[in-house]
């Protein structure tokens, strides 16, 4: 049977040739739509939402049970206020999610209609393998690995040869790559997590970074920003995350994303593939969904231009190379 | 109605959006058209006890003589906080969260702690990280008064704190460092041992205290001290004697025999018998077993196994009703008890309501249940409260039936005071009566239904006056809502994601992405976004 979960098989790129709009999102919580107030009718609106949405088909009655990873959360809450037609603080009380590994388990096992979600690591790949379940996964938008370091540092570009330098220890001062004389803290990330695995997959390919200390080695993302922020007030860390979570969701003042090859990662060097480390992130449900259920109608939704337009503006990137 | 969404998703701030109440509530009008939501109306429909009456005007800058400390938590990742802020909404960091230790008698401040926790950079034989855990104490204004040490604190008397090894203690049960009673003025040690302690007199202000287990022995009581940490009085000769409990100034303590473990070689501590003393320590009383009935027995009395035959007695160790040792008393007052008995065999149980002479007063309930203050363990009940698999009863002392309400598949029913019946109904949901059986709070609506907790500086009570009800989303149960009612059990806020904790001014909530501080009208005083501390990757796989 032919597995629908294989990229090469069932991608459709989809192309938007909109002009981008770069949103910046900070500051931007209070005073939106009616966000001031928490306690406005949600109730009212599970209760006695209309049974029309933006979508044919969907109601909030029968909206799919959406499952993925932590960083897809805003673009899910912007899809079911769009959808719905709720103010995005309402829609975000609609969202839950596993994270990345567990979101795919919970579609294999039907407990979830559709993910939104990253991609899986390989022993769930071998698991979705493994099952009798068909996937249809497609592309929605992208997201980069991106280097973080501090402020205080001199260095704004290294090429990806230098990088892996730095993780296998033949740099080890910040001077021989355009800094500080400084000492290089290379902060890793735990060796089962997502970053790692992206740091290894599109970095290292293959190359075996040294072996990181505990104390740089955070069990967290955001404690790796933190770590690389704040570790030792020298300024001479460098870590690494995506660049979704670290430009939005997880920002920090004293950190900066350095420039991979000469180029910087943003919404656009990433979509067009431009920035050298990209990965793509997907909608996928199961191949048996019907034509007219309400999980293949938001598929289609979102893989649609007007899906690709939502992507861009709730600030990923979306594909468009 | 179609909105639209905004132009951006606002997430990557993770300042304090402290907002301007004026402009608030100018701009967010409450709707007016929803039935089941009640904002912007405090006067009607908020909380009216004086101790939390929420404020029209409330006052970010009101003054506490200790920080109110707001956690925020993600549930179902083992609690992992993902922020703590101050009722000013400062986001207050790892190093500056302040515990306040609470005088045991008093209820009042007495001063406040910070702990520590660092990485040595050392793997354990688990292969985990080994954290080094330090603390120091801080008076009321933050200065520190002791440095940083592998000792913990907690709460004392007078000036006096507990000072001990509570990591230690963690790990082992067991510890071997210094323990006492310090003085957190003075900055020394006034009893040297001591690693627990009870009240003994509330009104003369004397404490029962004892040591710690440790490896050179079990734990032992050392005596009775006064408020200035000076011993009063002491055990008599050589036994050792472990503390349980002191009630109305009876002493339970048990004694303690050492003897090797050979297969350890540890000292191992076990118990022979448990004696009532007196606070001189002349022993009053000794059985196999004696046990405060707490919640059970109401009045004074006392539960007693003593060559297998167990028994009640009273302050005077006269017997006042005899039991089979497999049968449980629920409840016993003097006149009247309520027994509880399972067949061994066919597993199925039966709660009978007697009179002291053994009489069958009723039976054949589920459960009986008195209907008693739950903090006071005095006063006998004046009712009952029962249920079978069809109904939930009112029984009067007699047995008699008062009220029944048809209530099928009822899982469990307590009295939770002031009028207030709780219930949850198999696989539906909980909900709440009044004393008549009428219904309060529907278990149709809700699947969980509580008192919100009433942060206090760190001491987190019960708040009688807000009842914080939680449903999953129809047809999408991995979504939760929340929702508070006040005491007339009409909603005063809805649509929360999580309600943490409450104050008179404040109710500390997750909304979608948001976290923060709300007033009783609904409105955001502090917000930040959830994202800001969040745990990212607590679980076996990881995020992006």
């Amino acid at each position: 049977m032919e597995r629908v979960l294989n990229i090469n098989i069932i991608m459709k790129i989809i192309i938007v040739f909109f002009s981008i709009i770069v949103f910046t999102a900070c500051n931007t919580t209070q005073n939106t739509n009616n966000s001031d107030n928490p306690t406005s009718n949600a109730m009212q609106s599970e209760d006695n939402q209309g049974e029309s949405s933006k979508i044919d088909g969907i109601t909030a009655k029968n909206y799919p049970i959406v499952d993925g990873s932590t960083a897809t959360m805003p673009l899910m809450a912007a899809a079911y206020s769009e959808i719905i037609g709720v103010p995005l603080e309402e829609a975000e009380t609609f969202v839950e999610v596993s994270t990345t590994a567990p979101s795919w388990r919970n579609l294999l096992n039907y407990n979830v209609n559709l993910l939104i979600v990253y991609e899986a690591p390989e022993t769930v790949k071998q698991e979705i393998k493994d099952s009798n379940v068909e996937l249809e996964v497609t592309p929605l938008g992208r997201d980069g690995l991106v280097f973080l370091a501090n402020t205080e540092n001199k260095a704004n570009n290294l090429t990806q040869d230098q990088i892996k330098d730095i993780y296998t220890g033949k740099i080890t001062n910040w001077s021989s790559v355009g800094g500080n004389n400084e000492e290089i803290i290379p902060f890793q990330r735990d060796k089962e997590s997502g970053s790692q695995t992206l740091f290894e997959k599109l970095l290292l390919k293959g190359t075996k970074p040294m072996d990181a200390p505990t104390e740089l080695r955070p069990a967290d993302m955001g404690a790796l920003i933190d770590g690389v922020a704040y570790y030792d007030g020298s300024g001479g860390a460098i870590g690494y995350s995506v660049f979704y979570y670290a430009k939005e969701m997880y920002t920090k003042p004293n950190l900066k994303l350095l420039e991979v090859d000469g180029v910087a990662p943003s919404v656009e060097t990433i979509g067009s593939g431009k920035y050298p480390l990209v990965n793509d992130f997907y909608v996928a449900i199961r191949k048996d969904e019907p034509a007219d259920s309400p999980t293949r109608l938001l598929y289609n939704w979102l893989i649609s231009k007007e899906g690709a337009e939502l992507v861009k503006k709730t600030g990923y990137a979306p594909i468009t190379k | 109605m179609i909105i639209v969404v905004g132009t951006a998703i606002s997430l990557c701030s993770c300042e304090n959006v402290k907002v301007d109440n004026g402009n608030l509530n100018s701009s967010v009008p409450v709707s007016e058209n929803n039935a089941n939501v009640d904002i912007g109306n405090s006067n009607s429909s908020v909380p009216v006890s004086e101790n939390n009456t929420p404020s029209a005007n409330n006052s970010t800058n009101k003054s506490y003589d200790f920080p109110q400390y707001f956690k925020f938590y993600e549930s179902g990742y083992g609690m992992d906080t993902i922020l703590v802020i101050d009722q000013n909404g400062n986001i207050i960091p790892k190093e500056k969260q302040f515990t306040v230790l609470y005088d045991i008698l008093t209820g009042k401040p007495q001063c406040q702690y910070i702990s520590k926790a660092e990485k040595t950079g050392e793997v354990n034989e688990f292969g985990g990280v080994t954290i080094k855990r330090t603390a120091a104490l801080f008076d009321k204004d933050g200065n520190q008064i002791s440095d940083y040490t592998d000792l913990n604190f907690s709460s004392g008397f007078g000036d006096l704190v507990l000072m001990r090894d509570g990591y230690g203690m963690e790990m082992s049960g067991q510890s071997d460092l210094p323990c006492g009673l310090w003085n957190y003025k003075t900055s020394k040690m006034v009893l040297e041992g001591v690693g627990n302690f009870q009240v003994y007199d509330a009104e003369k202000k004397q404490f029962i205290v004892s040591s710690l287990a440790s490896q050179e022995g079990p734990e032992k009581i050392i005596g009775i001290v006064d408020e200035t940490g000076t011993l009063i009085s002491s055990p008599k000769g050589d036994m050792n004697y472990s503390l349980m409990n002191v009630v109305d100034g009876m002493i339970l303590a048990n004694t303690v025999t050492e003897y090797k473990d050979q297969s350890s070689a540890a000292l191992v501590a076990k118990p022979e018998k448990t004696v009532v003393f007196s606070k001189d320590f002349e022993v009053l009383f000794e059985a196999d077993r004696i046990w405060f009935g707490y919640n059970t027995l109401y009045g004074d009395y006392i539960s007693v196994t003593n060559d297998n035959r167990s028994y009640i007695c009273d302050y005077n160790f006269n017997i006042c009703f005899e039991h089979a040792e497999s049968e449980n008393i629920n409840y016993f007052d003097g006149e009247i008890l309520i027994r509880f008995s399972r067949n061994s065999s066919t597993q199925e149980s039966n709660m009978t309501l007697c009179d002291i002479k053994s009489n069958v007063l009723t039976t054949n309930f589920t459960e009986i249940r008195p209907i008693v203050d739950p903090n006071d363990n005095k006063t006998p009940a004046e009712s009952f409260l029962a249920y079978d698999d069809k109904s939930i009863y009112i029984l009067n002392r007699k047995g008699e039936v008062l009220k029944t309400k048809p209530l099928p598949n009822i899982e469990y029913c307590t009295y939770l005071g002031d009028g207030i019946i709780s219930y949850r109904v198999n696989n539906i949901g909980e909900g709440m009566l009044d004393i008549n059986l009428n219904t309060l709070v529907d278990h149709n609506k809700y699947t969980s239904v509580s008192f919100a907790y009433l942060e206090d500086g760190g001491k987190y009570e019960t708040n009688y006056n807000v009842i914080k009800c939680t449903y999953n989303l129809p047809g999408n149960e991995r979504i939760k809502r929340v929702e508070l009612l006040d005491r007339s059990f009409k909603p005063i806020i809805t649509g929360l994601s999580e309600c943490y904790s409450t104050t008179k001014d404040f109710i500390a909530i997750k909304k979608g992405f948001s976290i923060g501080l709300i007033d009783y009208n609904g409105n955001w005083v502090h917000k930040y976004p959830i994202f800001s501390e969040l745990k990212m990757e607590d679980s076996e796989w990881s995020v992006y």
